[in-house]
């Protein structure tokens, strides 16, 4: 075969001036690369969960704790929250020496913490007299969220809880007033289904597992009910009236609400609500969508306050929030510690660009600034709500677990698969075997 | 290397044993040639494939949380019969078995009828035979999410086409009765034409004498169908059955966007447990197990179909 007829890519060949080029090139790569991650003496590397509230907020924040630690770069990655938590899980199990710091959910501390993947900060705590004392900013419930066995895991720049989101110009419309209660909640869905008004009176993230475990705490909770004993591990469900009522309480919001929270997470609710087809989340997660201009026409309109009681003046929401940890892997702990402080300090400066970047702060200094309020209008409610909220997960390192057990069955008894009372007994059947399977000493 | 070394390489190995032969017949300077080119592909599918399969193997036989390394040990069958004894494992094993079953006899017979179809001198078949290709080349993760949005009783345009014919809106996916059905919809429809496709080649790769001589002897449609069609079929047909039984076994994006395995368990399937106790229990042990138990019934399914196509074949 001649050259001429031999195809191209068989002629190929790296000869001198190929290799320069090459070289020129990466040369003129490199130099196009941020400037400000070659001049860095060090990287911190932060993991969070991406998007709104987590990732969006850090990255907000790392410039100014770059301007203030020069030398240090800040590298802030994000993870869908849905496979953030399994994806730490996983990296800090294979020993991963990758991460300073993570935004973990309170909820895996108790897996955390007992498998030494995050460091106690007390050391550093302890010797930092004037940021201690800042600490009392953040609600003695929040912070010890972070805490396991005595010591303190994380910091939370971040906070939430479940709140109630309504739109006061429907309830104006229709003569109703702001819900109190559960049976007020019902009776507004009620009525707005009845009426024709084509606004669902009820949406709510109860989709199979996780959600549906959530959706059920704060109604339960607010009848005096519990699902099991977190200290006795006693089956409380089915004992007393309290599991019955709040599951009948779901049952009739999702008979006469919006379809969709059947199997509804958080953005089903969110949408929902933002594109004016509800009318009212009473247990929707705090957020920065709904009252946001930009995401929903209808965000003057859409007010909040504390969820409703079960029994008289009963209010109990389930409490959220991610705190920053120190990864206990991590060389260069002093400096993921720098930056823990640093984002969960007073400083206003830090506040405004935790904010102004759709974070959700735990200060209540914060929380109740009014130009932050101005920007959230919901930061108040949750101030509020804070005071009253409670963890859910009731302390166990297998808190997603069982909550998946849980809200399986609870899903399908407001999908009317089951009805509510023999729904009542599976509960606690499911809660108990899966308590007893694990270790628990659990009684019926 | 001799010229004519060069030029008459030594064949390539093709069966098991030639391999070794082949090593040996080299000299030595073609032997480390050999192992040169084959060693690096040999290292990457042990690294990729075979450890993690033999890790996997061993991790189903082992209690392993992963926020409990200290408490890991062998535990012999136990994740294996714990999950044969969960009910959550057997809903989504009959499940599983169920939306198999349906969506790829669904996908068969229609895709079966429209190949005949598309196979006629049609105006425009060109076009249609084009346009079939667009379900199979979208992403399953858009695909949920497109059917997610076109089921929404509120915002869907499948209950707003039954509004405006004045019928009732349906909750697809939030009625646990329909919910499993509805989760079928997006797989058949996105997987019906990769069956069409397929068996359109298959028809047109049957000689038109043989098509012509049935013709002839008056043969109808159904007779055409059944001793024509079908019997030379039957290689392409096994193979896309073995294609889409073990894609449907494994189904779990679309029905993981659409309805998360709910309500309650109506559409848990096997892949969605399996996720479930990889991913938010952080049990991996059950996980492995569970994934081993799905290979098992693949397994069988696909040595079965082998065996049949061998037959027919031979």
């Amino acid at each position: 075969m001649t050259s001429s007829t031999t195809p191209k890519f068989e002629r190929w060949q790296v000869n001198r001036r190929h290799l320069l080029k090459t070289i020129g090139a990466g040369a003129v790569m490199l130099g196009a690369a941020p400037t400000r991650l070659l001049a860095a003496d060090a990287t911190l590397k932060v993991w969070a969960a991406s998007g709104q509230r987590w990732e969006f907020a850090n990255k907000g924040v790392a410039p100014l704790f770059e301007a203030a630690n020069p030398g240090t770069s800040v590298q802030i990655t994000g993870t869908p929250i849905g496979e953030y938590g399994s994806k730490v899980a996983a990296a800090m199990a294979a020993g991963s020496t990758e991460w300073d710091v993570i935004q973990l959910d309170y909820a895996q501390l108790p897996q955390f913490a007992p498998a030494g993947w995050v460091a106690p900060l007390d050391q550093w705590i302890d010797a930092d007299e004037e940021y201690k004392k800042s600490l009392s900013d953040i609600p003695s419930n929040v912070l010890a969220l972070y805490r396991s066995d005595g010591k303190q895991y994380g910091v939370p720049a971040d906070s939430n809880a479940m709140m109630t989101y309504y739109r006061a110009d429907i309830l104006d419309k229709y003569g109703m007033k702001v819900p109190d209660t559960w049976d007020e909640v019902v009776e507004i869905a009620k009525e707005l289904h009845n009426n024709k008004s084509g606004i669902y009176g009820y949406v709510g993230s109860l989709g199979r597992g996780l959600y549906a475990y959530l959706g059920l705490l704060p109604v339960i909770w607010s009848y005096g009910g519990e699902i099991w004993d977190e200290k006795t591990y006693e089956i409380k469900i089915d004992k007393g009236d309290a599991g019955f009522k709040a599951l009948s309480v779901l049952t009739e919001l999702v008979k006469y609400g919006d379809p969709a929270s059947v199997n509804g997470t958080d953005d089903e609710v969110n949408s929902s609500m933002a594109s004016g087809n509800s009318a009212m989340a009473p247990s929707a997660w705090g957020n920065t969508v709904m009252n946001d201009p930009k995401y929903s026409k209808f965000a003057d309109a859409i007010k909040t306050t504390v969820v409703p009681a079960g029994k008289p003046g009963l209010k109990v929401p389930a409490m959220g929030g991610l705190g920053h940890m120190v990864v206990q892997r991590s060389t260069q702990k002093d400096l993921a510690w720098k930056y823990v402080r640093f984002v969960t300090s007073d400083d206003p400066a830090v506040g405004k660009a935790w904010v102004d970047n759709t974070g959700q702060p735990a200060r209540l200094s914060f929380l109740t600034n009014p130009q932050f309020v101005k920007e959230h209008p919901h930061f108040p409610t949750l101030a509020d709500t804070l005071k009253v909220a409670r963890p859910y997960g009731g302390g166990l390192p297998e808190a997603y677990a069982i909550a998946d057990v849980i809200g399986t069955v609870v899903s399908s008894i407001i999908s009317g698969d089951i009805a509510v009372e023999p729904g009542l007994k599976k509960v606690g059947d499911e809660t108990y075997k899966f308590l007893t399977d694990n270790g628990y000493s659990a009684t019926r | 290397m001799t010229d004519s070394a060069a030029r008459h390489p030594p064949p390539i190995a093709d069966s098991p044993g030639t391999v070794s032969r082949t090593l040996a017949a080299l000299d030595l300077q073609n032997r480390r040639t050999f192992l040169l080119f084959v060693g690096p592909t040999v290292v990457v599918l042990v690294a990729i494939i075979i450890f993690p399969m033999v890790y996997s193997l061993a991790t189903a036989f082992r209690f392993s949380v992963l926020y409990k390394p200290q408490a890991s040990r062998f535990v012999g069958f136990s994740n294996f019969s714990s999950l044969l004894g969960s009910e959550y494992t057997q809903v989504a094993f009959l499940n599983t078995a169920i939306y198999t079953l349906i969506t790829v006899t669904i996908e068969m017979v229609a895709g079966f009828f429209l190949a005949l179809l598309l196979s006629r001198a049609i105006y425009g078949a060109r076009y249609f035979r084009t346009a079939l290709m667009v379900p199979i080349l979208i992403s399953p993760i858009i695909v949920g999410l497109s059917w997610r949005f076109m089921y929404n009783p509120s915002i869907g345009i499948i209950d707003q086409a039954l509004s405006g014919i004045g019928l009732a809106k349906i909750n697809w996916l939030t009625d646990s009765k329909i919910a499993f059905w509805a989760v079928m919809v997006p797989d058949i429809w996105q997987w019906t034409p990769f069956v069409t496709l397929v068996l359109l080649a298959g028809i047109h790769s049957i000689s038109p004498e043989i098509r012509e001589a049935a013709l002839l002897d008056g043969l109808r449609l159904r007779h055409m169908i059944r001793y024509i069609y079908l019997r030379m079929l039957v290689p392409v047909i096994v193979v896309i059955l073995l294609i889409r039984f073990i894609d449907a076994l494994k189904t779990f994006d679309v029905v993981f966007i659409l309805t998360q395995g709910g309500p309650g368990l109506s559409t848990m399937l096997i892949s969605i447990r399996t996720w479930t106790l990889g991913l938010i229990n952080l049990n991996m042990g059950q996980a492995a197990a569970l994934s081993y138990m799905i290979v098992l019934v693949m397994s069988v399914f696909v040595v079965g179909l082998l065996r049949l196509l061998k037959q027919r074949v031979g």
